[in-house]
């Protein structure tokens, strides 16, 4: 599982990283999320209907807000060949319907390919090891650009593994 | 005070994802006693999706529920046939 933690931590860019978001609702913190990683790259424009249509039907299925401010909006798609993670900080919160009814500050996106099951599996698991660190959302949301993100995801890997 | 057990193998093919973790959840905290999960000798709260979250389990994988207050056997009763209804999951 080491390597394994640490490989997913390789997933992670500055590129994927958005600090400082702001939205008034879910659906408006999800849209803006995405588009920002378009701009930055980390996504492909064509692909993004596609993707909001999958984050959207899923979270119509229950919030992915699962608890002490943090949200893994997820879904599978067919038109990726690997997984796509990225994250975003909203210093003010957004009222996500959370399961504990609190608001996120912390939005962890996972794109799965649809044939890869366990990887999927793996990667909740790997994101919400870190959620679960109250140390880890601490530092987080006091980090003050993405190449400290990437640090701090990189040591926090490795002391769970 | 009751403490009850049971070992169930998760039989959706998906295993342990966002989804059934939050349903079992759910189900956990409609009851008052508390609920355990362990897999593997990794023991979380059976009422945080977070914890449930980091057992990553794949199908297959067997969970041991351990229930424990007054109604103990009624919670660890419906968690059992929450799993082997493969939370509500077509396959």
């Amino acid at each position: 599982m080491q390597a394994k933690f640490g490989s997913f931590a390789k997933l992670f860019t500055e590129s994927s990283i958005v600090l400082g978001h702001q939205a008034s609702s879910k659906e408006e913190a999800l849209s803006s999320f995405l588009d920002e990683l378009v701009v930055k790259g980390v996504l492909q424009r064509e692909h993004l209907k596609e993707i909001s249509s999958a984050l959207g039907k899923r979270e119509s299925l229950g919030s992915t807000g699962i608890g002490n401010g943090v949200a893994v909006p997820h879904a599978k798609l067919k038109t990726l060949d690997r997984a796509v993670v990225a994250l975003a900080c909203l210093p003010d919160g957004v009222d996500y319907a959370a399961i504990d009814g609190e608001p996120v500050h912390i939005l962890f996106l996972l794109l799965s390919p649809t044939k890869e099951g366990s990887t999927h599996v793996g990667l909740l698991k790997w994101i919400a090891t870190l959620a679960r660190s109250a140390d880890f959302r601490r530092f987080l949301l006091r980090s003050q650009t993405p190449r400290d993100v990437l640090a701090l995801i990189e040591e926090m890997s490795q002391e769970i593994a | 005070m009751t403490e009850v057990s049971r070992k169930v193998a998760l039989c959706n093919r998906h295993g342990l994802h966002a989804r059934p973790s939050t349903e079992f959840v759910r189900q956990a905290n409609g009851f008052r006693s508390i609920v355990e999960v362990e897999v593997r000798g990794q023991k979380v709260n059976g009422k945080s999706v977070i914890e449930m979250m980091t057992l990553g389990a794949p199908v297959g994988t067997e969970l041991l529920i351990t229930t424990r207050g007054e109604d103990a056997e009624a919670a660890l009763q419906a968690l059992v046939n929450l799993v082997l209804a493969r939370f509500g999951e077509k396959e």
